[in-house]
C-alpha cells in the first residue's frame, strides 16, 4: 500500500461512521498547506487547486500503480522461460551434433581401419598365402601320382623279373632231370662193369647233385612264390590303401583350402557390404539431424512471441501508471487509450502469426521464402 | 575450395542449428552474434560467399548491417538473404532497398534453406 492510500485510509478509520450498517463514505476534502491533521493528504499541484477524492477511487488508483509490480513479476517468468528454453534447444542441439559427432567419429575409423594399410596388407597375405597353400597341395597331390605310377611301374618290373626267374627255374630244373637221368644210365653201366670199379661213388654223386638241384630249385619257386604273393597282394594292397588314404586327405586338404579361399571372399564382400553399409546409416543420420536443426528454430519464434508479450505488459504497466499520475498528481492524462496500446501492440507484432492472432482470423498467404 | 557462409543472428540457438544445418552441407560457417560483430569479422579479413542475417537483433538491425555492408567495397555484391521471423511487406521492401538479396522466413526447412544457398553460392 502506497504512502498516499494509507494517509487517506488512516484519515477515514478516524473520522468515518462505525458499524455494519457503514454508509458510503463521503469525497474526502483535501487541502493544500497548511497540512494541519495528519489525516489530510497534501497534494501539491500546480496551482494549488484543492482535490476531492473519493477513497475508493483512491485504493482503484492503488491497485492501478500496482501493475507494474506484477507486470515485473511477469517479466521476470518470461524472462525465466526464454533462458530455460535456450539452455534446452542449446542442450538438445549440443548432444545431438555430439551424437553426430561420435557417429562421424565412428565411420571414419571403421573406414580408416577397414582400408588401412596393415588390413588391406593382411587380407592380401592371407590370400596369397591361400592360394600358395592351394599351389602347394596340387603340387603334392600331382607328385603323389607320379609316386604312385612309379611304384606300380616298379612292381610290374618285380613281376618281370620273378617271371624271367621262374623261366630259369624251369632251366634248372630241366638240367636236374637230365642229372638225374644222366645219373640213372651211369648207374646201370657201371652195374654192366661189375662192382669195385669205384665208379658207383661219382654215379652218387651226380644223383645227390640232381637231388641237391631240385631241392634247391624247389626253394626257388617257393619263395619266388611267396616273393610273387608279396608284391600282388600285400604290397600292392599297401600302395593301393595308402594312394586312397592320401587322395582323400589331398580331397579334405583341397575342401579346407577351398572353404577358406571361399571364406576370405566372404570375409572380403562382408567387408565391402560393411563399409557401405557405415557409410549410408552415416549418412542417415543427416537426415534427422537437419531436420532437428530446423525444429529447433522454434526456440527463437517462440522468444520472440515472449518478447513481444513482455512488451505489451510492459506498455499497459506503463498506461496504468500514467493513469494513477494523472489522478494523483494532476499529471496530464496518458496520450493514448487502451485501444491505442492494443494499435501500438498490432504494429509492433514481427510475426504474421502474431498479428493473425491478434485480430483472430487466418495468416495471410505472404510467401515464407523470396528472392529479390 | 570450400565456400564459407557468414551466419548473424544475436540467437544462439539459430546461430547453432543453422550452423549445423550448412556446416554438414559442406559448407565453411562463420557466425557473429550482431551486426557489428559481422562487420569486425568483414574488416577482419573475411571473405563469405554469402551473408544469411537476421532482422530484428539489438542495437543494428539487419537492414542497417545490409546498407552498411553495401557501402563496403568488399561486400558490395555479396548476397545478402534475411532470415528473420519478420514478414510484413513493408519490412521486405525496405531490406530489398537496402540491398538484401533475399528474405526467409523462420523457421524455415533445412532443405529449403539447402536450396536457396546453393542458389546463392554455384559450384559448391
Amino acid at each position: 500500500m502506497g504512502w498516499l492510500s494509507r494517509l487517506v485510509n488512516g484519515w477515514w478509520r478516524q473520522q468515518g461512521p462505525q458499524g455494519d450498517d457503514t454508509p458510503e463514505p463521503e469525497p474526502v476534502v483535501m487541502i493544500v498547506a497548511p497540512p494541519e491533521p495528519d489525516n489530510l493528504v497534501e497534494l501539491n499541484p500546480p496551482g494549488g487547486r484543492i482535490h476531492r477524492i473519493h477513497p475508493a477511487t483512491m485504493a482503484l488508483v492503488e491497485e492501478m500503480s500496482s501493475y507494474a509490480e506484477f507486470v515485473e513479476v511477469m517479466q521476470r517468468h518470461l524472462h525465466n522461460v526464454c533462458n530455460e528454453t535456450q539452455d534446452a534447444a542449446e542442450n538438445i542441439l549440443g548432444q545431438a551434433l555430439d551424437v553426430e559427432g561420435s557417429v562421424s567419429d565412428l565411420v571414419r575409423h571403421v573406414s580408416t581401419t577397414m582400408q588401412s594399410d596393415q588390413f588391406v596388407e593382411a587380407a592380401e597375405t592371407l590370400q596369397i598365402s591361400v592360394d600358395a597353400g592351394r599351389g602347394i597341395i596340387s603340387d603334392l597331390i600331382h607328385q603323389h601320382h607320379t609316386t604312385q605310377r612309379e611304384i606300380r611301374d616298379s612292381i610290374s618290373t618285380m613281376h618281370m623279373l620273378s617271371d624271367k626267374m621262374k623261366s630259369h627255374l624251369r632251366e634248372i630244373e630241366d638240367i636236374r632231370r637230365y642229372t638225374d637221368l644222366l645219373a640213372i644210365n651211369a648207374r646201370i653201366r657201371i652195374a654192366g662193369l661189375g662192382s669195385n670199379t669205384g665208379l658207383e661213388v661219382i654215379a652218387e654223386e651226380i644223383r645227390e647233385l640232381s637231388s641237391n638241384t631240385g631241392a634247391l630249385a624247389q626253394n626257388l619257386r617257393s619263395e619266388l612264390g611267396e616273393m610273387d604273393r608279396l608284391i600282388s597282394e600285400d604290397l600292392l594292397a599297401r600302395v593301393t590303401g595308402q594312394e586312397l588314404a592320401d587322395e582323400a586327405r589331398a580331397r579334405d586338404l583341397q575342401d579346407s583350402f577351398e572353404s577358406l579361399s571361399n571364406h576370405m571372399s566372404m570375409l572380403s564382400r562382408m567387408q565391402e557390404e560393411l563399409l557401405t553399409e557405415v557409410h549410408l546409416r552415416g549418412e542417415a543420420v543427416r537426415d534427422p539431424l537437419n531436420t532437428l536443426c530446423g525444429s529447433i528454430q522454434f526456440q527463437d519464434v517462440a522468444r520472440q512471441q515472449l518478447e513481444q508479450v513482455g512488451r505489451a505488459l510492459n506498455m499497459i504497466s506503463d498506461h496504468f501508471v500514467a493513469l494513477s499520475n494523472a489522478i494523483i498528481h494532476d499529471d496530464a492524462p496518458p496520450d493514448s487509450s487502451i485501444a491505442t496500446c492494443l494499435s501500438n501492440i498490432l504494429e509492433n507484432y514481427v510475426m504474421e502469426q502474431q498479428r493473425a492472432a491478434h485480430v483472430g482470423g487466418a495468416s495471410a498467404a505472404a510467401p515464407r521464402i523470396e528472392l529479390f | 575450395m570450400t565456400k564459407t557462409i557468414m551466419l548473424v543472428d544475436d540467437s544462439p540457438t539459430i546461430l547453432m542449428s543453422m550452423g549445423a544445418i550448412l556446416g554438414r552441407a559442406g559448407y565453411n560457417v562463420a557466425k557473429a552474434a550482431s551486426g557489428e560483430e559481422a562487420l569486425r569479422e568483414l574488416q577482419g579479413g573475411q571473405k563469405p560467399a554469402l551473408i544469411i542475417t537476421d532482422l530484428n537483433m539489438g542495437s543494428m538491425n539487419g537492414i542497417e548491417l545490409i546498407r552498411r555492408l553495401r557501402q563496403t567495397p568488399t561486400t558490395r555484391f555479396t548476397p545478402i538473404i534475411m532470415l528473420t521471423t519478420e514478414s510484413a511487406m513493408d519490412k521486405r521492401q525496405e531490406a530489398r532497398s537496402a540491398g538484401a538479396t533475399g528474405w526467409i522466413v523462420k523457421p524455415v526447412q533445412p532443405t529449403d534453406l539447402l536450396a536457396v544457398v546453393k542458389q546463392m553460392v554455384p559450384g559448391a
